[in-house]
């Protein structure tokens, strides 16, 4: 499977980063034409749990070497899971671990790190009631923060205007576009934090919560 | 946590500088300026002191430039719109959207406090709301309300408490 290039990003520092959770996908051929350039990583998993796993299947020297078909995960397991990554050393002859046997426990592992939703974990309730009677959802409160006009930097979002309950809709809108965009990507961040971007500046960050779940902390 | 500084003098941007690193943070950017236990009257204090202040004031509702008369038209108009104050330090701004009529809440782009200057700045602003309402103001992260996530506070003496780096710890 040929992967359009897209850009090249160190593949060990990524894996480093994403000690604990999430991952990147992205891939390029390297400009020899030998094999593929790499960022390694999986929506909705944790790396931590799944670096382990990739050198036990493969050896850290084959980590260039997985190729799997997205939509085979999709349909397989019901969740969105890309990889798309040659062998920088072997190009497409190079050796091929076993993709079913890592697609599974990737499965497993975003069952168990993230019970509720991303968008369940953006309706959390903050700060009090006000006196409509409207309280500020973890999206919609971060939203004010946010939108268009209100930062020096990354005016990406739409401006900002209504009651609570309209910055909450669209705090939320935002969490739905930024989950079900099929070029968003996973970042583990700093040991403890999963930040989803869809691009265009439009990031989802989220820390793991004490239920064993994520909660999110706010838009970048 | 120390008491560090008065309020009216430096603190030291090392000190404080990781609180500020937007990337590594789990509230990203945004930080809060937070005082409590707070009315409208507060909110008239405050607002008859910018207009007295050097600071560039506008209100922005619904994305358009406003004027109100009171706070009570302010958190009027609240109950159907979005009621923004900008307020223009010099180094960077801070705004408020009125969230609730016994708290006051401004917030800030981390990204603006990058040295002694706009921390310096951001102190003496603190301070002079401190000494206005005669409460303890705090700057905060912004991903819990209500302050509960302090960087550091300024008392109604101005005294100056700094929250030691546990938190930034934890989230690097």
């Amino acid at each position: 499977m040929d992967n359009n290039p897209t850009t090249y990003v160190d593949p060990t520092g990524l894996l480093l980063e994403s000690a604990t959770y999430g991952g990147h996908v992205d891939g390029s051929r390297s400009a020899d034409g030998s094999g593929y350039n790499f960022r390694i990583g999986v929506s909705a998993v944790g790396a931590a749990a799944v670096a382990p796993f990739i050198a036990a299947q493969a050896g850290p020297a084959l980590l260039s070497s997985f190729l799997a078909n997205p939509a085979q995960a999709t349909a397989t397991f019901g969740i969105s899971l890309e990889l798309f990554l040659g062998s920088v050393t072997g190009g497409d002859a190079g050796p091929r671990p076993n993709v079913a046997a890592f697609l599974k426990p990737v499965a497993a592992i975003r069952t168990t790190q993230f019970p509720k939703s991303p968008v369940q974990a953006s309706r959390v309730p903050c700060g009090k009631m006000a006196k409509t009677g409207e309280q500020y959802t973890k999206a919609g409160r971060d939203y004010t923060k946010h939108a268009e006009g209100q930062r020096r930097i990354h005016d990406y979002l739409p401006p900002l205007t209504g009651t609570i309950s309209d910055h909450n809709r669209m705090g939320e809108q935002l969490v739905t576009e930024i989950l079900e965009n099929p070029t968003s990507v996973w970042f583990g961040k700093h040991n403890t934090l999963l930040d989803i971007s869809a691009g265009s500046g439009r990031t989802a960050r989220f820390k793991p919560s004490n239920d064993g779940g994520f909660v999110m902390t706010g838009f970048r | 946590m120390m008491v560090r500084a008065e309020a009216d003098s430096s603190l030291p941007w090392a000190e404080v500088k990781s609180f500020f690193d937007s990337e590594k943070s789990e509230d990203l950017d945004r930080r809060d300026i937070f005082i409590a236990d707070c009315s409208k009257e507060t909110w008239n204090e405050i607002l008859e002191w910018l207009n007295q202040c050097p600071y560039q004031v506008q209100f922005v509702c619904d994305g358009k430039p406003c004027a109100f008369d009171s706070v009570t038209e302010i958190f009027q108009a609240k109950e159907s719109s979005t009621v923004i104050l900008y307020l223009d330090l010099g180094q960077f701004s801070v705004r408020t959207l009125f969230f609730y009529e016994d708290q006051v809440e401004f917030d800030f782009s981390a990204s603006d406090i990058q040295g002694q200057v706009s921390l310096d700045k951001l102190l003496s602003f603190v301070g002079e709301l401190s000494k206005l309402i005669g409460k303890e103001v705090i700057v905060s992260y912004s991903s819990e309300p209500e302050g509960t996530d302090w960087i550091f506070k300024v008392d109604a003496f101005q005294k100056v408490l700094v929250r030691d780096e546990d938190r930034v710890s934890k989230s690097s």
